[in-house]
């Protein structure tokens, strides 16, 4: 087995579609946590997490998979990995028992009886179709088969999106005790900050096909910060030190990158701590500097 | 390969159901029609001078049940349409299996498929020959063997377009395309055999021949004809089946 740091380690990546491109993309998820993937529509989550999987053909760059080649090593990676999708890829005319039959034939370490058990631990029916089950359901259930071969690394793209809060919940739950084996990884690509929020341990943040922000989510929120102050007391705050300024009937909301230094250059300023949300808003928007 | 197998018959049960369904009906209207002329009926009317048995009508009455069931086995019910449908297929593409294999798959079931059209067909030659009092001949098997052929051939081009084209719509055309193009000379040979012959009844003095001749040609030919077409589609499908996008 390759020892490996990194279960994700992506460097100078970049690919060109006509009217987008994916610029010189760098980030590595540590072995033995979540990070987030972040970013608005259209950001290039789904380009870089198809280009991880080898679904699609990159320009150039390098990316590695649990200490493996992605290209040259394709099938042995698969085999230790797991994609969930935000659709379920099975046809709604089979049922829970009947895919597990299907899987065990594609994946060499499957495990019928933790296969079972997340069956039962979801209360999901192992005779009734696929097309009487609800999303969280059909969501539950693809989840169920990711865990079932032993896969190292879990990737998930948009998989909560669409699901009440309850299951989130418990699929959230459901990673955690995942990542109690050390060895294990989680990418997850969400719209759903709030999620990351409670989970991830590193957030990458792309917009533009660009990785603006990649770090430990405490470090990222730790540092930067809100500024909440009258719209004449913005001049004050230099345009260094801003990502973006919000403004309202009330006042201005001005986003730092840098909340301790703001502190101490703006003794007199408020700086609340930020939310991933806020942070995504706000560098969304850096290019306009000030928006309403 | 068990579980992948499972799933293109299971996925396809109802269609094929429904084709077996669809053989047995004309299997029965054939048998009891020929035992009609036995022993019913139908030996009472042919007697009578005013009313004559259609020769030719029977001819291809005889063989419509095989027709039938091999030419709906040909196909897969949809199933490789809705692989693309589902993202069944971009699935495949996150887990270690491989073109190769993901074609096989489909390539081993419509075999298996044929091999059952075969049998049915061959039961059904057998009890037509016991109630006729014709017995089973090695020309029946040579034209089963024929019409296998064909399905072989027609089953795999249909898995390749299905791969390729991804849609019911484009894999149509393009099918009517082809038959299009073999229609054409088919009919200019008929024509031409036609007008060089005196015959009174074409289709028995003229077209049956000259199947015959057809038949004596390609009997020999037909394993080449079954692996060539299988290499060539299986290749072509597993180039097509591009799991990765540019």
């Amino acid at each position: 087995m390759v020892d490996f740091e990194n279960a994700i380690e992506i460097k100078s990546l970049t690919k060109a579609y006509d009217g987008f491109t994916l610029n010189n993309i760098n980030f590595n998820v540590p072995k033995g946590s979540i990070m987030g993937f972040i970013g608005q529509n259209g950001a290039g989550k789904t380009t870089t997490i198809k280009l991880i999987l080898n679904l699609l053909k990159r320009d150039s760059g390098e990316i590695k998979i649990l200490g493996m080649d992605n290209i040259s090593d394709e099938y042995e990676i698969k085999s230790q990995i797991a994609a969930v999708f935000d659709e379920l890829p099975f046809h709604d005319d089979l049922n829970a028992k009947q895919i597990g039959i299907i899987l065990s034939d594609i994946f060499a370490n499957w495990n019928k009886d933790t296969y079972n058990d997340f069956l039962d631990r979801f209360t999901l029916s192992q005779k009734k179709k696929i097309r009487a089950f609800s999303k969280g359901m059909k969501m539950k259930l693809q989840i169920a088969a990711a865990l079932s071969h032993k896969a190292r690394l879990l990737i998930m793209d948009e998989a909560t999106t669409g699901l009440d809060p309850v299951v989130r919940n418990e699929i959230l739950d459901i990673f955690l005790e995942y990542l109690q084996d050390e060895n294990n990884s989680i990418l997850m690509s969400s719209h759903i900050t709030t999620d990351l929020e409670k989970i991830a341990d590193s957030v990458t943040f792309i917009d533009k096909g660009k990785i603006l922000l990649s770090g430990y989510k405490d470090d990222i929120l730790e540092s930067h910060g809100l500024i909440k102050c009258r719209k004449s007391d913005c001049q004050y705050i230099e345009s260094d030190d801003i990502v973006s300024t919000r403004m309202n009937d009330f006042g201005a909301e001005i986003m730092v990158h840098d909340r301790r230094k703001c502190l101490e250059k703006y003794s007199g300023a408020v700086i609340d701590s930020t939310t991933l949300e806020e942070i995504m808003l706000f560098y969304v928007r850096r290019d306009k500097k000030e928006w309403f | 390969m068990k579980g992948l197998l499972f799933r293109e018959f299971y996925l396809g049960r109802k269609y094929y159901m429904m084709s077996l369904l669809m053989f047995l009906l004309v299997m029965t209207i054939s048998l009891l029609t020929n035992l009609s002329l036995i022993c019913g009926n139908l030996s009472r009317l042919s007697e009578d001078s005013i009313f004559q048995v259609n020769e030719n009508a029977l001819t291809i009455m005889t063989i419509l049940p095989c027709l039938v069931i091999f030419i709906s086995f040909c196909t897969d019910g949809g199933v490789t349409f809705s692989d693309y449908n589902t993202h069944w297929l971009k699935y495949c593409g996150t887990t270690p299996m491989s073109e190769k294999k993901i074609i096989t798959v489909k390539f081993t079931a419509k075999i298996i498929s044929l091999v059952t059209a075969f049998i049915f067909s061959l039961i059904y030659t057998v009890i037509l020959g016991a109630i006729t009092g014709d017995r089973f001949s090695f020309s029946a098997f040579k034209n089963l063997f024929i019409i296998f052929t064909f399905a072989v051939v027609f089953s795999s081009i249909f898995i390749m377009l299905s791969i390729d084209c991804k849609d019911k719509n484009a894999v149509t055309k393009r099918l009517v395309a082809i038959f299009a193009a073999l229609y054409v000379p088919t009919m200019i040979y008929v024509i031409t055999l036609m007008n060089n012959s005196a015959e009174e009844d074409i289709f028995q003095g003229v077209v049956m021949p000259a199947v015959d001749k057809i038949k004596n040609i390609l009997f020999p030919l037909s394993p080449v004809i079954i692996t060539v077409s299988v290499a060539v589609c299986y290749a072509m499908s597993i180039r097509f089946l591009k799991r990765r996008e540019n």
